[in-house]
């Protein structure tokens, strides 16, 4: 203990011996650290924002269709939907709720054009799970499942040149196959996020839809749980209490997001080990020349009777105060960036581009305890290598050498 | 030559913290350089897919057609059009292209999709779509039609059937057209095999009453990264009520990302940048404590203050170009079997989204003067600031205490 405190004592002070190069090799490492924690967050915040608006926008984390449905999107590949079932297979999850309905393509028509679309019928009451409880709406939203009036997003509206409150047409195949065209009034406008998302889908009520299709099928199924990432042993119980049903995970259902969602992860211990690589130079060439400048110093340690173990443990704890010392000066840095870029960057300029990526317009940065728990293992682990070699040296050399130095 | 000299043996001096400093200039320029590389040579391969896959490098259009597309905004006259833009020498081809939203149908069932009107002819010159058909011929036929794949089987539909495609003229009363699919094409990317049908223009041009219109003449030129060279030539051939617009508009998702990329990196590089700068801005301080005797020494010899400095500026010098040469050595090693034989997107396991994210099926990274200086220039800036702030003390310190001056 009583050595601990000598070793501990003597490294600040020779910290301090040396203030000017330390400083500098304070700030350097003070960035790296900084810079390596404020990246990780804004990729992390990335990361979560694909995730959630995923899930969020009618994926769930959990779905379900029939078979060959994905290829052919059509109320002839639906599903005869079985409620009990459904709360049967989700029993003891942390289901946030579920949502049944039918998606498929549609051909509107206003009185001057004609556009295609994706219409889906909802129950309102099951989808506080997913966006369209959310929607800022002009007019009114849809009033339950049996509401046969329409909601169409605000971008589809002006490409139509039709408004609230009036009729359209949509064309659409019934569960025979048979094209059917169904009048709907616009009960709403909506605004989303997205404006792909606004011209591509138009609302209705599910069970007002199943009667115009005469038909008691949906499409399909939707579970939003209430943590932010599916366990899979959640999903696999989905999917053995429905084997004739294809039962995707929110991965599968969006390989491009998670095929993404999976390079961040790896993108992170890349960053974080060109920054520490980087670093590594400057620390080494300091540690040494800090070594070898007191070999002398340290030959009288031995001479005195100061055992080499405490001398390595000297150099050691030295490297690893300074680099502890960057890593609160670090973190405390990027805290602070965190908390400036707290209500997110404005990527607005790059709207379609971030679209692309799955991502929304406001970027914001997500701080994972385990991400910043990594980079200070890994730095306090690098400090510790980079002086033991050089401080192993300096003691192995005879002590009336070193004094002769 | 003598300074050159000196300075060059007092970097041996110490040769293990010369090689270390060097090599973070290296790692530096290594790192730099390979990401840059990899962006320079996977923007323009980028661009050209998914300008192949639809809007080309340039259009003409009417001036209103891209806020609010409908039939009766197309630029009339397009053929004589296309033979005056051929004849500039920046463009490699043209092809005007009528497009409308039409309800497709073929028995009971109906699809609504996106129906081109194309010159058979001369459309390949502009689009790949034409490679893409899987299944029977590209149109050779002047009443056939080319459907995505997902919309063929959707419809029930193969080669040899009739379809019936239903839209509305410019006068906005129903005009239909009943082509023979000839082709079924696959793209990968799922809007296009899902909503896309491709005709002769003539044919739809007839049912729409297009006459010779078109609502997109589409270029391709010699240097799509540089737009702004041949739009100068474009301009006077354009339309008084028609606008040129480059890819950048035609496909605002594809430059942003290009730009957002560009700038992410250029954080992870000047990040990357700053810790080596600050590491080597250390050492030199490092090694100006531990000369200060020699410089006391130097000066007491009658050597002035600035040509001490003169020879650490040379040192530097000499170690930045010690540092550049192995980052060059490095990244030469790692680049040249990339660029001859590329990166698959098979090997990063991105095939199967290429068709989608609009990208190639191998990168090659490309090297340019950029690729070459950004990073040597900025590390050799930043080691002559550092130098600098070194040298603060050369000139701080007396003659006397310099020659004093006990480590």
């Amino acid at each position: 203990m009583n050595n601990f405190k000598l070793v501990l004592n003597l490294s600040l002070r020779n910290l301090w011996r040396q203030r000017r190069r330390n400083s500098i090799l304070l700030v350097a490492i003070t960035v790296a650290i900084g810079g390596v924690i404020v990246l990780n967050s804004l990729i992390r915040g990335m990361q979560v924002q694909m995730v959630d608006s995923v899930v969020e926008n009618l994926s769930g984390h959990i779905k379900m269709h029939a078979p060959n449905y994905r290829d052919d999107p059509s109320m002839e590949r639906g599903f005869v939907l079985d409620p009990r079932g459904v709360e049967r297979a989700i029993e003891g999850l942390p289901v946030l709720g579920w949502a049944a309905r039918i998606s498929i393509p549609a051909v509107i028509m206003s009185e001057r054009e004609t556009r295609g679309a994706t219409l889906i019928g909802v129950d309102p009451d099951q989808e506080h799970i997913s966006i369209i409880s959310r929607f800022e709406l002009e007019g009114e939203s849809l009033k339950s499942a049996s509401d046969s009036r329409i909601l169409v997003g605000r971008a589809l509206v002006e490409e139509l040149r039709t408004k609230l409150g009036r009729r359209i047409v949509i064309t659409t195949l019934d569960s025979n196959g048979m094209s059917k065209e169904i009048g709907f009034r616009i009960a709403g406008v909506y605004d989303a996020e997205s404006e792909s998302f606004e011209k591509s889908l138009v609302f209705s009520g599910r069970n007002a839809l199943q009667e115009l299709l005469g038909s008691s099928k949906v499409t399909e199924v939707s579970i939003r749980l209430k943590t932010r990432y599916a366990q899979k042993e959640d999903f696999e119980q989905v999917r053995d209490s429905f084997l004739e049903l294809d039962v995707l995970d929110w991965q599968q259902a969006n390989p491009i997001v998670a095929f993404m969602y999976n390079t961040v992860n790896l993108v992170i211990y890349i960053w974080l080990g060109i920054v520490l690589g980087a670093l590594v130079f400057g620390l080494v060439n300091t540690l040494i020349t800090a070594v070898l400048e007191r070999i002398r110093e340290f030959g009288l340690f031995r001479a005195v009777g100061m055992r080499p173990r405490i001398i390595i443990a000297q150099v050691v704890s030295e490297s690893v105060c300074l680099m502890l010392l960057g890593i609160v000066f670090g973190v405390t840095g990027s805290l602070l960036i965190f908390a400036w870029l707290h209500n997110g960057i404005d990527l607005s300029a790059f709207a379609s581009g971030v679209e692309m990526m799955g991502m929304s317009s406001q970027m914001k940065p997500a701080l994972v305890a385990h991400d910043v728990l990594v980079v200070v293992l890994v730095s306090v682990v690098l400090a510790v290598v980079a002086s033991f070699y050089p401080a192993r040296r300096a003691v192995r050399m005879n002590p009336l050498d070193a004094l002769r130095h | 030559m003598l300074s050159v000299t000196v300075a060059w043996r007092n970097l041996w001096r110490n040769r293990r913290r010369t090689l270390l400093t060097a090599g973070a200039v290296g790692f530096a320029v290594l790192l730099v350089q390979l990401g840059m590389s990899f962006q320079a040579g996977s923007y323009e391969p980028m661009v050209e897919v998914s300008t192949r896959f639809s809007s080309g490098h340039m259009q003409i259009q009417r001036d209103d057609y891209s806020d609010d597309p409908r039939v009766e905004r197309f630029v009339s006259d397009s053929t004589k059009l296309r033979g005056e833009l051929l004849a500039l020498p920046a463009i490699n081809a043209v092809s005007s292209r009528t497009e409308t939203f039409g309800l497709v149908t073929k028995d009971e069932r109906s699809y609504g999709a996106l129906v081109v009107g194309v010159d058979p002819l001369v459309d390949p010159s502009t689009s790949h779509l034409s490679e893409q058909v899987s299944r029977g011929t590209y149109l050779e036929d002047p009443n056939s039609a080319i459907i995505g794949s997902a919309l063929a089987r959707n419809l029930r539909v193969d080669v040899g059937d009739e379809i019936v495609i239903l839209c509305s003229d410019v006068d906005g009363s129903v005009a239909f057209v009943a082509p023979t699919v000839s082709g079924v094409f696959e793209t990968g990317n799922d809007t296009l095999d899902r909503s896309l049908v491709q005709v002769p223009r003539e044919l739809i041009n007839d049912a729409l009453m297009l006459g010779d219109g078109a609502h997109r003449v589409v270029i391709m030129v010699d240097q799509p990264m540089l737009p702004d060279r041949s739009q100068g030539t474009i301009a006077p051939l354009v339309p008084p009520t028609a606008s040129l617009l480059d890819w950048r508009e035609l496909m605002p998702e594809i430059s942003q990302s290009i730009r957002l990329d560009k700038i992410s990196n250029g954080i992870v590089y000047g990040t990357l940048t700053v810790i080596v700068v600050l590491s080597i801005a250390n050492t030199f301080v490092m090694t100006m404590f531990e000369r200060t005797r020699e410089f006391g020494m130097l000066r007491a010899v009658g050597m002035r203050n600035s040509s001490i400095f003169g020879m650490f500026l040379t040192e530097t010098f000499l170690m930045w170009l010690l540092g550049v040469a192995i980052g060059y050595g490095l990244s030469t090693c790692a680049l040249f079997p990339l660029i001859n034989f590329g990166v698959g997107m098979d090997s990063m396991g991105m095939d199967q989204f290429a068709g989608l994210l609009f990208l190639p099926d191998r990168i090659y990274p490309a090297v340019d003067l950029k690729v070459i200086l950004v990073a040597p220039i900025s590390i050799g800036i930043g080691m002559v600031l550092s130098t600098m702030l070194a040298s603060i003390r050369l000139y701080r310190l007396s003659l006397v205490d310099a020659l004093r001056y006990q480590e």
